[in-house]
Formats: structure tokens, sequence, C-alpha cells
């Protein structure tokens, strides 16, 4: 897939699959190697590549992409953020010091908020293991892939759209409540409402 | 419930400019609905990132996957490649054409036994006993040696790799008539093969025939080797 492709079929939330495997295929081995010259493993390479494609579609997603931007260079830049900041709070747990974090490309504020948002995600993200495999599937094809209830219902054994309508609803509501509730991620969840 | 409805087609922009206006004029006045929208909004995003973390991680794993199969196999078949032309390089350059000159499956002691009284004579001792130097000074004193002395004399140039002088004794020979009919073609590539003329030799090993026992030497590991001499020379 062409670059511009890409980034459109990410925006349209279409063909993610394609997209994420194609950048998989063009730039992995080049963000790998930037995290393994910079001081990290295969490993830490590994993961800094998933978050790195994470973070990617978020910023497409929200609209803060400027096509203009070289899709290799602005991959580059993610994989460059989010593994100098893993570095700092290791550096910083290791030596209670701190290291000097390059801030040259344009794009790295963007960058550096969806990273946090994504972080202050994943510190929540505990509250979807309760939630059920019906509720998980109907809210993973609602919310995350876009698909109107019509389209979901042959995926369950609901009798019809609105009994459907009223399950999803259902299950939003008590992620919400298990979100609200939940004392210990209260602190996160404070922190993720300020950046959302 | 109703919300959670009011909330899907407000950030799925299914709201009328009025509908829009009304929503955001609750937010700002009600404080509950406010904190239930932001819950609202977390938990979508967690579903989002949740299940792109999943897929992410599924592409990840197959990509990875994929690769740690794919380059140990590229590196083993790079590997076995390279094998191969260094042992082929150094076989070529060490290959100089003793071996198929010393592998016969004939041995030449059936054409001493044959000729014209098919008695053991004072060359056939001379041959037996490797007294080829004594043959080949017989032979230059002989002015009128017979059909088996004159093979015979080849015979002990060529084991004394002195093949351009065999190569002429054998090329002298009426080959069809002879009682070494099948010896002296063969032979003949044998010298050539000794003289390093490769491609006359393949020519000459090419067009024995199939009855000629020798031919059985010419197999798929000799013409391999010869086809590798070509190369050198």
């Amino acid at each position: 897939l062409k670059d511009l492709e890409i980034v459109e079929n990410i925006e349209k939330n279409t063909n993610l699959n394609a997209c994420i495997q194609s950048l998989y295929k063009d730039h992995y081995g080049l963000l790998e190697n930037f995290v393994i010259k910079n001081g990290g493993r295969k490993e830490d390479g590994e993961d800094v590549v998933q978050e790195t494609m994470v973070t990617f579609i978020q910023i497409i997603q929200e609209g803060k992409y400027r096509k203009e931007a070289n899709l290799k260079s602005f991959l580059y830049a993610i994989t460059k953020n989010i593994w100098f900041t893993k570095l700092k709070k290791l550096k910083a747990e290791l030596q209670r010091g701190s290291i000097w974090i390059e801030k040259s490309a344009e794009y790295d504020d963007d960058i550096n908020e969806s990273i946090k948002k994504k972080e202050s995600l994943g510190l929540i993200m505990s509250v979807l293991d309760n939630l059920g495999e019906v509720c998980s599937n109907i809210l993973k094809r609602f919310y995350y892939e876009e698909l109107s209830l019509i389209e979901i219902l042959p995926f369950t054994n609901f009798e019809n759209e609105q009994v459907l309508r009223n399950k999803k609803s259902k299950c939003m509501k008590t992620l919400m409540e298990n979100l609200e509730k939940n004392t210990q991620l209260k602190s996160a969840l404070n922190q993720a409402l300020k950046l959302f | 419930m109703e919300n959670i409805d009011l909330f899907d087609k407000y950030t799925g922009k299914e709201l009328n400019a009025a509908e829009v206006q009304d929503f955001e004029k609750s937010i700002s006045e009600n404080e509950a609905l406010k904190s239930e929208f932001e819950l609202y909004t977390i938990s979508k995003e967690l579903i989002k990132q949740d299940n792109l973390r999943k897929e992410v991680n599924k592409i990840h794993r197959n990509f990875t996957k994929k690769r740690e199969f794919t380059f140990p196999t590229i590196r083993i078949a790079a590997l076995i490649l390279f094998g191969l032309i260094g042992y082929s390089a150094i076989w070529i350059n060490t290959n100089d054409g003793t071996d198929l000159l010393k592998n016969k499956t004939i041995s030449y002691i059936e054409p001493v036994q044959r000729g014209e009284t098919a008695k053991k004579n004072n060359t056939d001792s001379l041959y037996s006993v490797a007294a080829f130097e004594q043959l080949i000074d017989l032979y230059k004193i002989e002015k009128n040696p017979d059909e088996k002395f004159t093979f015979l004399t080849a015979m002990a140039y060529f084991q004394t790799k002195n093949y351009k002088e065999s190569l002429e004794i054998l090329q002298k020979m009426n080959a069809k008539e002879s009682a070494f009919k099948n010896e002296i073609p063969f032979y003949t590539g044998q010298c050539l093969v000794g003289l390093n003329k490769i491609t006359d030799a393949i020519k000459t090993f090419e067009s024995l025939g199939v009855s000629n026992p020798y031919a059985r030497q010419y197999d798929w590991k000799y013409k391999l080797k010869l086809y590798a001499l070509k190369l050198k020379f």
C-alpha cells in the first residue's frame, strides 16, 4: 500500500489490518534497529514498534497527522519518542537521574500527547477484563470496528436490533460503572480524564 | 442508557445542528451529565485502544514468526549455496584429471592376453612387469612391430605419462580392424585428457559405441569431472 492510501484508510478506519501489515513490512526493521542502536534489546525493539503502531493509528484517527509529513520519518519520530520516554523512566529508576531527550521534530508535541494518552489508558485497561465475552464482542464491533447494530446482529444471538441496542448500552454502562467505582484506578482515571 | 445512545449519536455525528447545540448546552450546565460523558469518552477510548493493541499484537506475532522462519531458512540456503560454490571452486582447482586417468573400469590385463598368437611373448612379459621403458626402447628398434606390440607400446607411453607419444601411436592404428578396437578410442580419449585437450576428449568419449565396454567408464561422474576440467583449461 502507498503512504497516502495507508493514511486515508486509517482515517476512515477501513482495511486497518492490511495497513498495519504494510507498515510492518516496510518499516519494522528500521524502527527495531533504532531501539537496538540506542541501548535497547531486541525485545525492547519489538515492544516499542508495537507501541509505535498503536500511537501512529491513534494520531491519524485524531486528525493530528499532517499529510505532508513523510510517513517513514513520522513513524521514526514516534519510535524515538516512545523509546526515549521509556529509557528516561528506566534510567530514572536505575540512577535516579535523567537523560537529555532530543526535541527537534516539529510534531514531537502531538506525538508526546498521544503517548501520554496511551499510557494513561494503559493504566486503567484492566477494567475491561471483567466485562465478559458477549459485552466485549459487541463493544468491539460497535466502537472499534464501527459497525452498525444491524451489521453486528448476525454475529450475536439477539432477536432484533433493539434488543442488541439495549444490550450494547447496558454493556457500556457496566464498563463506565466499573471504571468509576474502582478506587484503585481512581488516580489513573483522573489523569486520563484530564487528557481526554 | 438513554444517555449512552445520545452520546453515541453525538460522537457519531448523527445529531442535527439544533440537537448538537442542545446537547452541548446540557453538558455545560449539568455536571452529572458532563461526568457521565467523560466516563463514556474514556470507556470508548479504552475499547478502541484495547482492540487496536490486540490487532497490532496479532500482526506483530505473525510478522516476527514469519521473519524468524524466513531468516534461518535463507541463511541455511545461503550457507549451503556458498558451501557448494566453495566446494566446487576447490574441486575444480584441485581436479587436474589425474584421477580420470587412473580410474579404469576395465583392467588392461585383458588386452595383454590378446593378439595374433594369444601367447605371451617378450613384449607381453615386459608390459606385465611394468617394464615400460624397456618396452618402448624395444619398439624404437623394431622395424616391423605387430599390432599388439604397437598397442602395448602406446600403453607403455600412456603409463609413463607420455600422452603425446601414446596418442600418436594410437591415432596411427586402424581401430576398426584392430583386435583393440575397444581400447584404442578409449585410450585416445584418455591421452587427450592427459594433454588437457578436454573438448576433443569429450568428443572422443561421446563417440564410444554402446557395445564398447569402456563406454561404462564414461558415466555421469566422469562427465562432470571432464566438464569441470573443461572450465579450467
